[in-house]
């Protein structure tokens, strides 16, 4: 569905991209996962055009995206993105952020935008919280709401950059749950997390990223029990002796 | 003669005079927001000549006194062969009307696209690309997402803007306009008295400014209602 291939990306003369390659098929869940400073928000950000690579391709359902005459906003439509920081629209009740993409790009009926607005709320626990505005949400609760206004636009494929990284750990759970009922249902998701238990649990592949390479990528239970590479060893090794100590301050 | 009997005396000018001012305020600072917000535009803009033009623009307004670009309107428009009609407003009828409205515009606009400008930088850059991931143009995320957001952050400075405005707008009665500050000069001479008319119309501005400053105040409570 998507094929990345010999991806870089430049700022200056900074590298934060080499030769990047990479195939994601149909309802398949890969996630990122790398130390910071990887490059893995980049290469997301570079899957819908949020940054322009400086060479190589993206294909999207065997199209160039980088072509100069394409159109970025069909693109777009098709493929959502839920951010870190949420990135709610302060100025607008919860049902409106959900409806807005519809009703302006879609030029769906209002009345019929709304319905469909209540049953994503529904779907992400939120319904009773329709006509508040963001800020008064829970950050676990505002996230809930971004990927609910993510699949407003019907995507084909959703982008989670760090999805649970603003959060306070209690909340991250909530947030998680909604992503893997998404996974079951067959959605096509390409996500970078910190969160190795999950993707332990709900990625079909595992994508490992250091200095900006695709080091190593596989199945999760490959890439978690048996590493073939030591950089991919490293860093898990670290990652999971500070989730664990994370899990024993909150006991 | 006091303040009151002398009020009462000249009630009728001083009145029109206020409503000259008042209108020309509101006139001019609404076409001003217009004229700035597209001044603004052309300020972020990309293209590189659009861009020098907005910046041209804004330094020659800012840098001049504002007395001269009255001036400047009033007197050189007809040289170029541009001839204003006189216009009734406020129970009142000038050809200078349109000058007053143009020069404060002009003046307020290059303020206002600064103030505009700083509005749309304040605003998280995360709310365009959430806007833009959704599939809207650069436009659409620009006028529905970032200019509301933009506004909300500026109400204070545009209200201040407002207030400078309404002040400044005495200087066209160095035109002939008969404003507030011109009928307090004609009052001077009429009645023999230099200092009261000031007076009079000193509180007159007051009562414009500070009902004003509580009206923008009650806006920005209004706005906040979303935090």
């Amino acid at each position: 569905m998507i094929r990345i291939a010999h991806l870089s990306k430049q700022y200056g003369t900074a590298e934060v991209l080499k030769d990047i390659n990479i195939d994601i098929d149909e309802r398949e869940v890969v996630c990122i996962i790398g130390p910071s400073g990887a490059g893995k928000s980049t290469l997301l950000r570079c899957i819908n055009l949020l940054e322009t690579p400086t060479s190589g391709e993206v294909l999207y359902r065997g199209t160039n995206i980088l072509k100069p005459k394409y159109d970025v906003r069909n693109l777009r439509e098709e493929v959502g993105m839920v951010f870190q920081k949420f990135n709610l629209f302060p100025l607008r009740t919860v049902l409106d952020n959900i409806t807005m993409g519809p009703i302006k790009i879609k030029k769906i009926p209002k009345d019929k935008a709304m319905e469909m607005g209540m049953n994503l709320l529904e779907k992400v626990g939120l319904k009773d919280k329709a006509n508040v505005y963001p800020n008064t949400l829970s950050g676990g609760q505002q996230q809930r709401v971004a990927i609910a206004r993510a699949l407003a636009m019907n995507p084909n494929v959703l982008l989670f950059d760090e999805p649970t990284s603003a959060l306070d750990p209690e909340l991250v759970g909530e947030v998680l749950d909604v992503m893997q009922s998404l996974a079951r249902e067959g959605m096509t998701m390409i996500i970078v997390t910190h969160e190795m238990a999950f993707a332990k649990d709900v990625a079909d592949r595992v994508v490992f990223m250091e200095g900006g390479y695709i080091v190593e990528e596989g199945a999760p239970a490959d890439i978690f029990t048996s590493p073939k590479e030591e950089r991919t060893h490293k860093f898990l090794a670290r990652t999971f002796r500070q989730q664990n100590m994370e899990q024993e301050e909150l006991a | 003669m006091g303040i009151i009997d002398l009020t009462v005396q000249y009630v009728v000018p001083l009145w029109v005079g206020f409503k000259v001012t008042l209108l020309i305020s509101i006139i001019s600072n609404f076409l001003g927001f217009i004229l700035g917000v597209f001044i603004c535009m052309m300020n972020i803009s990309k293209n590189k000549f659009i861009h020098s033009i907005a910046i041209i623009y804004v330094e020659a307004i800012r840098g001049t006194p504002e007395l001269l670009q009255i001036a400047m309107v009033y007197y050189g428009l007809p040289l170029i062969g541009v001839h204003l009609p006189p216009i009734e407003m406020g129970g009142f009828t000038s050809d200078r009307f349109i000058s007053a409205f143009l020069a404060l515009m002009i003046n307020s606009s290059a303020y206002i696209s600064e103030i505009v400008r700083s509005g749309i930088q304040s605003v998280d850059k995360g709310q365009n690309e959430a806007a833009l991931s959704l599939g809207f143009t650069k436009f659409q995320s620009l006028r529905l997402v970032v200019f509301p957001a933009a506004i909300k952050n500026i109400i204070p400075a545009l209200g201040n803007n407002f207030i400078v405005l309404i002040k400044s707008s005495a200087m066209v009665s160095t035109i002939g306009l008969a404003d507030l500050m011109y009928t307090a000069n004609i009052i001077r001479g009429n009645s023999f008295q230099p200092f009261m008319p000031l007076l009079i119309v000193a509180i007159m501005y007051l009562v414009l400014t500070v009902s004003l400053s509580m009206l923008v105040r009650r806006f920005e409570k209004h706005l906040n209602k979303s935090n």
